[in-house]
């Protein structure tokens, strides 16, 4: 019964924060959302869907904000957050579409595709594909350096990496990607 | 053939790396590996122009509403947070369960005689005449060589009920037999021991009458025969 009080009352998932950190998630929020939703899109490629996305991630955010308050922290671990729970989505929805009948899913398949060709071309599509394909670290390397127009160094603060080790990703990305695009 | 030597290379190349000088020799001489070159760089630039286009993505206006309305809203119970309290408190419950249930078809433990019984191991005295009167057979069978009892599994004795021991004075242990079963029958209740006359005076017991002690196994089979 005091269990059930407790979470009629939202005590499972919200957090009430003193006035200075809620105004510095304010700031975040300002700040970050449309990071978030970027690499988000990245890996879905549906904007409502990216946008749940960014929402879920900065209700996580909110919870543990105390922890992540310094703006650089905050940025990794919300790309960090967005993009896991973006892959866990599009894995989820991959999950069911294969559970549900295969003919379905050929169709819908096959829809998106149509959609994707008509209005991006083959090529943007196998584009799309090739970077879904890339290994998740050198996926999201590549995802941010477009993100933060090809600044490197943001890339590494941004995934708390040195710029060597995400040039060398970013290297890797790129060759493979033309590899499977040529 | 060649050119095969070169394939990984002018990925390398494509995606940004310098091109050594064996590279661009070949590169020189080979129209086809130029080509090569040119359509994998090609094929980057499209995917750059295509992640780029990331750049150009803005969420809907009123996503931070939407954020901000989220995190200070109460959100409705997470389902997956109940189950977790609920399973735990369920699988508590059941191990309470469980486990009574586990001790109950151990059976009792061992009454008082067998407490009597682990005393006297403890208090052990070299045995005096006379010699202890032999109040079941099992006695004589324990007494014999290891090598001649028949061989049971450590499972079987775990499981076979422990043979009561108790300390029974020279002479008394026909009564004593008597006794326990009488116990068995439940003729003997705690109050019906109640009979010794508490108003008189207690006496100290001089250490001549008290006959000495032995241990002997008590078999219960014999006990109820002795009915």
């Amino acid at each position: 019964m005091v269990l059930d009080g407790a979470m009629a009352a939202g005590w499972a998932r919200t957090v009430s924060l003193d006035p200075a950190l809620e105004s510095e998630f304010e700031a975040r929020l300002s700040d970050s959302s449309t990071l978030a939703f970027r690499v988000a899109l990245s890996v879905l490629r549906r904007r409502e869907d990216a946008e749940d996305v960014a929402q879920e991630a900065f209700l996580r955010a909110h919870r543990s904000f105390a922890s992540i308050r310094d703006r650089d922290r905050f940025r990794a671990w919300l790309v960090r957050t967005s993009f896991r729970i973006a892959l866990d989505r599009i894995r989820g929805e991959k999950r069911r579409a294969r559970r549900e009948d295969a003919v379905a899913m050929e169709a819908r398949v096959h829809e998106d595709s149509a959609e994707d060709y008509a209005a991006r071309g083959e090529l943007r599509a196998r584009v799309a594909e090739a970077v879904a394909a890339l290994p998740e670290k050198l996926r999201l390397v590549t995802v941010l350096v477009a993100i933060e127009e090809q600044d490197v160094a943001s890339v590494a603060r941004l995934l708390e990496l040195p710029e060597g080790t995400v040039k060398s990703r970013l290297h890797r990305a790129r060759k493979e990607l033309a590899k499977r695009l040529r | 053939m060649s050119c095969e030597r070169y394939r990984d290379v002018l990925s390398d190349v494509a995606a940004g790396a310098a091109a050594l000088a064996g590279v661009e020799a070949h590169l020189a001489s080979c129209a086809g590996c130029r080509a090569e070159l040119a359509a994998l760089r090609q094929a980057l630039a499209v995917a750059d122009d295509e992640l780029s286009r990331l750049l150009l993505a803005e969420p809907s206006p009123d996503l931070a509403a939407r954020i901000r309305s989220a995190v200070a809203e109460p959100a409705e119970a997470e389902p997956g947070w109940h189950l977790g309290w609920g399973f735990m408190v369920t699988a508590a419950v059941a191990a309470v369960v469980v486990a009574t249930v586990f001790v109950a078809q151990r059976g009792p433990r061992p009454g008082p005689l067998a407490t009597v019984a682990d005393r006297a191991r403890v208090h052990e005295t070299p045995r005096a005449t006379p010699a202890p009167e032999t109040v079941a057979p099992e006695t004589a069978r324990s007494s014999q060589p290891v090598e001649s009892q028949p061989r049971v599994s450590s499972r079987a004795r775990a499981q076979r009920p422990r043979e009561p021991e108790i300390l029974v004075p020279a002479g008394e242990a026909e009564s004593l037999l008597r006794f326990a079963a009488s116990l068995r029958r439940r003729s003997v209740t705690p109050d019906s021991l109640l009979v010794a006359d508490l108003s008189a005076p207690l006496t100290e017991p001089t250490v001549g009458e008290i006959p000495p002690l032995a241990i002997v196994p008590l078999d219960p089979t014999e006990s109820s025969g002795a009915e």
